[in-house]
């Protein structure tokens, strides 16, 4: 043994030749590099135009920044200012109103017509569209048209009330009606929202339906014990989604006040009271505060919905 | 395992397919229901509110325009003139529309001051300044001002007050706004029982004259008198009563506010009482919701306050609408004569500090504001009052049948929107309460205090962070 220790080529230990890394062969390392080079752009995207804008909007929320000055750090104190913000409250407010509102309604809406859409019905493919079409027709213009449609002497609205003896109420120039009328104007716009949900109702195992019907079940138990547990995952989706895109609610109310929030403030949501501050105020870190607590809010909410909505929805298997 | 199949149509035929196709009437309805616009009678789409720069000039300079349709048409008119005069400065004009109600927001210029991007010249409302120049948007023009020998007084004492903050120049008023005449329409007061050619001199006068004209038809108020708290929004419209009350709404040399002021809250609730008398505002429905045009066109409103574009599109659209003109209604004890109450709206030129040519632009601003040859373009192609008294295009003006009672507004008149750091803040407080006292939900009073101690604290708040 030892001759053979004594003959054997002279060869560096193996802790000190170079070992290739696990899974990491020169083609893949040369892969890598080009992967990141193809990529870049994107990359670079997400790191202008969302990192930091992000990162800029908290460092602002702490200074006294306005849109042609940097200010000053000031801590918390924008953030403690909102609290005694008697008008942010108030826009939170009809925030939480408008949203409370909209968004079961929005979701009922949608599942209704989902239902009906999914039925063979002549001409299914038209209504599908006509339903669909209020989504895709720029939010600016259809607030324009919901404008002429409030009108209270010669809007259709209380055109089609006064055919069945109700004398409508005067929608946007009503303090009272104001936000229902924004609430009309939410739910009416659900068509991306009804083809979400349509694509999961026609996802429910048409057997569970059969055995369903040969135990017995009458439609309401079917939609009850089948098609609900199976879109659930939809609705939730829905939900979420809903919770954070009516924490941002602008276009609309924007449109339909001239940017005011009237009447009587009575439409100022959070979105335009932010915008007010950046643009009218110029206080761009007070603004920016605002926008975190929104985010926060909004993630609380939605982080709600998941422990709670959440743990009941049924994703298939047992 | 066998794949789960997915859930076969229902075929049974349905009842529903009624429900569906008439939710689809429903919306289809609803898509149609206002989709017939009134014109306002102008041909919108020959306007345009932008230019290219003329070719072979030894500078350029950029002009953004707030305006569209005819006003920004007339921009653009201006702007070629004055390449025509001179053969130095070309001048693009770049459409930068404001949002919003009002003199608007106007955020591209925002944004492009923000981002060290200024155009040469830009438009505002004067009484921007005191916050502006703090916030280091303007340039100061009391060099150039004095270097060419232009005197203050030599402008009406409404622009001059406007131009200047803590004793520097900050802008040019090229429109003269006077906020606001007031016009009756004859042929209505006529087929209510007045008599057409006497308009009222005081606010008693017009509640008498309005009290003739108002008819609640269903609940709706189809035909009014006047509208108090629709003169161009609830912060002018209180502004214009306001002083026509003889109330004052800051302390001249501060940031201090007095909205709570007993005449201003006298016109308060002077509106507030007129809101009341037709039902509230939500019960006026006097026009069809697709009317471009200024709602005094239809014919249905007695009595209002109107700026020069608007009453030349009413002209226009109603050629047999006669319509008359006097100085704005005053109300003592607080303002003794009609006119008292006019205050100066329309739009100033500044130079941003951030702008490329200074001087060129400065040469464009003189001429547009002062020269003999811009004021009458200005006048000629826009048709605004201008703010510089020493132009001879004034008297073309003042014997003008629609706009002369504009000039003789704009020569007696003192009061100006608040020059104070927090304007655009008070405004919106003042839009907001306002309506909250029209609408009955806050007294005028409580109302005004609340504008006054927000506004106040928030001039508080500027002072300490700018």
């Amino acid at each position: 043994m030892s001759s053979v220790e004594k003959t054997a080529p002279s060869s560096p230990p193996a802790a000190a030749r170079p070992r290739p890394r696990p899974g990491r062969s020169r083609l893949q390392r040369s892969n890598q590099r080009w992967g990141l080079l193809f990529c870049s752009p994107a990359i670079l995207g997400i790191l202008l135009l969302t990192v930091y804008p992000v990162a800029r909007s908290f460092q602002q929320s702490l200074t006294t920044s306005t849109m042609m000055t940097d200010g000053r750090f000031v801590g918390l104190q924008n953030y403690r200012d909102l609290l005694t913000d008697g008008a942010f409250w108030q826009a939170l407010g009809n925030t939480v109103f408008i949203l409370g509102w909209s968004l079961p309604l929005s979701i009922a809406f949608a599942l209704v017509l989902a239902l009906l859409l999914n039925m063979r019905v002549r001409g299914r493919s038209v209504y599908r569209v006509l339903f669909f079409l209020p989504s895709i027709v720029p939010l600016v213009a259809s607030a324009v048209v919901w404008s002429y449609v409030f009108n209270p002497q010669h809007g259709v609205l209380n055109s089609l009330l006064g055919t069945v003896g109700i004398t409508g109420p005067s929608w946007l120039s009503d303090p009272d009606w104001a936000k229902p009328a924004l609430v009309v104007v939410a739910v009416w716009g659900v068509g991306s929202l009804m083809v979400i949900l349509l694509a999961g109702v026609q996802d429910v195992p048409a057997q569970l339906y059969e055995q369903a019907r040969i135990d017995g079940a009458d439609a309401f138990s079917r939609f009850r014990n089948v098609t609900l547990p199976f879109m659930s995952p939809h609705l939730l989706f829905a939900l979420v989604t809903g919770v954070i895109a009516g924490f941002q609610y602008f276009t609309e109310v924007f449109v339909l006040t001239d940017g005011t929030g009237g009447p009587a403030g009575s439409t100022m949501v959070a979105g335009l009271y932010l915008y007010q501050n950046i643009f009218y105020f110029f206080k761009t870190g007070y603004a920016s505060a605002m926008a975190w607590v929104l985010f926060l809010v909004a993630a609380a909410v939605a982080l709600v919905l998941f422990r709670t909505v959440g743990r009941r929805v049924y994703y298939g298997g047992s | 395992m066998t794949p789960v199949p997915r859930s076969p149509l229902t075929t049974r035929p349905l009842p529903r397919r009624t429900l569906l196709a008439l939710t689809g009437g429903l919306g289809l309805a609803g898509l149609a229901g206002g989709c017939a616009v009134v014109p306002s009678g102008r041909d919108a789409v020959e306007l345009r509110p932008n230019k290219e720069p003329a070719t072979g000039r030894r500078t350029e300079i950029e002009i953004y325009n707030n305006f569209g349709a005819d006003v920004g048409a007339g921009i653009v008119q201006c702007a070629t003139a004055f390449e025509e005069q001179q053969d130095e400065i070309a001048v693009r004009v770049t459409f930068a529309p404001s949002s919003g109600e009002g003199t608007g927001v106007p955020q591209k210029l925002l944004t492009a001051l923000a981002g060290g991007q200024a155009p040469d010249v830009a438009f505002c409302d004067a009484s921007v300044a005191p916050a502006w120049t703090r916030l280091g948007m303007m340039t100061d023009l009391t060099p150039y001002f004095e270097a060419d020998g232009l005197s203050l007084e030599d402008f009406f004492p409404a622009c001059a007050a406007s131009m200047v903050y803590q004793d520097r120049v900050w802008s040019m008023t090229w429109d003269a706004d006077a906020n606001f005449p007031f016009f009756w329409n004859k042929t209505l007061f006529e087929e209510c029982g007045l008599d057409p050619e006497r308009p009222p001199r005081t606010i008693e006068e017009v509640d008498a004259c309005a009290g003739e004209i108002d008819r609640i038809e269903g609940g709706r108020a189809t035909r009014v008198g006047i509208l108090p708290w629709e003169q161009y929004g609830g912060a002018n419209s209180l502004l214009t009563w306001g002083y026509s009350f003889g109330g004052s709404f800051w302390q001249p040399g501060t940031n201090q506010v007095t909205p709570d002021d007993e005449h201003v809250v006298a016109a308060l609730s002077w509106m507030t009482r007129s809101a009341e008398r037709v039902g509230g505002p939500d019960a006026v429905s006097v026009a069809p919701p697709s009317l471009s045009a200024h709602p005094f066109s239809t014919g249905n409103i007695g009595m209002s306050c109107l700026v020069t574009p608007n009453l030349l599109e009413i002209l226009q659209l109603n050629p047999d609408m006669e319509v008359g003109a006097t100085l704005l209604p005053y109300q003592g004890p607080g303002a003794s004569q009609p006119g008292e109450g006019a205050w100066l709206g329309g739009w100033s030129g500044f130079i941003p500090q951030s702008a490329a040519h200074p001087e060129a632009a400065w040469q464009f601003l003189r001429w547009l504001a002062v020269s003999d040859e811009g004021t009458r373009a200005q006048w000629e192609n826009i048709g605004f009052p201008v703010g510089y008294a020493a132009a001879a295009v004034n008297q073309t003006i003042a014997d003008d049948p629609v706009a002369g009672i504009y000039h003789q507004s704009l020569t007696s008149m003192v009061h100006t929107r608040p020059l104070i750091t927090v304007n655009n803040f008070y405004n919106q407080r003042l839009e907001e309460k306002v309506e909250l006292a029209v609408y009955g939900r806050a007294s005028p009073e409580a109302a005004m205090r609340q504008v006054k101690d927000l506004t106040n604290r928030e001039a508080d708040r500027f002072e300490r962070v700018g």
